[in-house]
């Protein structure tokens, strides 16, 4: 399963992406449209379990604007 | 020649800054936050490694909320436009740089907000509170600078902020002199918005500033100009949230990863080293120019040093000192209810402003040259 999630802004997704990253969960930034909002960045992730990861960024204080599962 | 102009914008760098600049050049030349392939990640990632490290050097804890701008007056502009309202009554001080008193006079006379000021007193940090406490009754917003420009004077600041959230007031700081110069925690000093310049004391290329944003005020910021965001881009409104809600259109990415480099600059050599290397000089440069006769030293402090030549105007002794090698600036600094307040002429006065690459050798240079004007 991959998961995206969206932040919003780069500024986010940076922040997101290092929060990750510090807790060893890799990640990469990716831009990818939203059709409410537009032009969104988010952190895209191989592997991991949605809800413990949204968690860990919400707790850091990442806005969330949208979480994707997709299956490989 | 001898650079005494640091408060105007410190020169020279230190070679970290000019090494980061010529790296950046090749390495980040792609806008930030525009796109998403990786030299505009790379520059993204590098210019979100400045906000983290402005974050944690003005303890504002968290990166998100540091809105770069061009300057410290395009920071206090946004600060001051997105806390005064309609009918607020604002308090500042009379050390105030343009940068503060022009947006409020502005407003002022646009008939928005009243203006309140209080007068510092440079001999009793006790009696500067209590004006400031007595005349701050009833008002909203407080602008204040945290270091005088013109004569270097420290405002207290941390009881400044006390007194403020006592009673509500919005505290706006204006950094431009104290960022880099000694330690400004935003936490401990109660600040809403903090304002500062990337290339004064935190060493950066020309062309960035910062505003700071507290949580406590994250949601009330409004901003003055409006335009792309790289993100929520439907919208025809700006984004909700900080920091791009602020930053319309590209940032000034090189100077803005050299502020970087200058913090870490600051963080290696520390501010209490930095500030013992200014105030060396300067006060040396203060002893020797109170001893030669004809000279007026003004109450001054820190790294900086006011004074006139007795019968030279201000900007014809600059000239002659630049004929002698010394670089630095004559007239009113951009300040002038702070050079009324000290009493200097209608035309201004000298400033020997020190930064931490000057030597105290530069000081009994000044001093040899002002001797010699005499002379002329």
């Amino acid at each position: 399963m991959k998961l995206f999630i969206g932040t919003g802004s780069a500024t986010y997704a940076n922040k997101a992406s290092r929060t990750l990253s510090a807790v060893n969960i890799k990640n990469r930034i990716v831009k990818r449209h939203d059709d409410n909002l537009g032009c969104g960045y988010g952190v895209e992730i191989s592997q991991g379990d949605a809800d413990k990861i949204t968690d860990i960024l919400k707790n850091a204080g990442v806005k969330i604007t949208r979480v994707i599962k997709e299956e490989v | 020649m001898i650079y005494l102009d640091n408060s105007a914008t410190t020169y020279p760098k230190p070679d970290i800054v000019y090494k980061t600049a010529v790296a950046a050049m090749k390495k980040y030349g792609a806008n930030p936050s525009r796109s998403a392939h990786s030299f505009a990640l790379a520059s993204g990632g590098a210019v979100y490694g400045v906000r983290e490290r402005l974050s944690a050097f003005f303890n504002l804890n968290k990166p998100e909320n540091v809105v770069f701008t061009l300057n410290t007056t395009h920071a206090l502009n946004l600060a001051i436009h997105s806390a005064v309202k309609e009918n607020s009554v604002v308090i500042t001080s009379t050390m105030e740089h343009n940068s503060v008193l022009r947006p409020l006079y502005k407003l002022s006379d646009e008939g928005i907000c009243s203006l309140r000021f209080f007068t510092p007193d440079m001999n009793n940090v006790y009696s500067t509170i209590n004006a400031f406490k007595e005349a701050c009754e009833g008002c909203d917003v407080a602008v204040i600078t945290a270091c005088s420009n013109v004569n270097g004077y420290r405002m207290p600041i941390y009881e400044i902020g006390k007194i403020c959230r006592e009673k509500g007031i919005t505290l706006i700081v204006d950094g431009a002199q104290g960022a880099g110069y000694f330690n400004i925690d935003m936490q401990k000093c109660g600040i809403d918005m903090l304002c500062v310049p990337g290339h004064k004391g935190l060493y950066s290329l020309m062309g960035c500033g910062a505003l700071l944003v507290n949580e406590s005020y994250e949601d009330k910021t409004e901003p003055l100009i409006t335009g792309g965001s790289g993100n929520m881009s439907k919208s025809l409104q700006m984004p909700p949230y900080l920091p791009e809600r602020l930053e319309a259109g590209t940032l000034p990415c090189l100077p803005i990863i050299t502020l970087g480099a200058g913090i870490d600059f600051i963080n290696l050599v520390g501010l209490s080293e930095i500030n013992y290397r200014t105030y060396t000089c300067a006060q040396r440069c203060r002893e020797l120019l109170k001893n030669i006769k004809g000279v007026h030293v003004y109450p001054s402090f820190g790294s900086i040093v006011l004074f006139n030549v007795q019968n030279i105007q201000s900007d014809e002794a600059a000239s002659y000192l630049n004929d002698c090698g010394i670089a630095l600036r004559s007239g009113l600094h951009c300040a002038p209810t702070a050079h009324e307040m000290l009493g200097t002429p209608p035309d201004g006065a000298l400033r020997a402003s020190f930064g931490t690459f000057n030597s105290p050798r530069d000081a009994d240079r000044l001093a040899r040259c002002i001797q010699k004007i005499k002379k002329v």
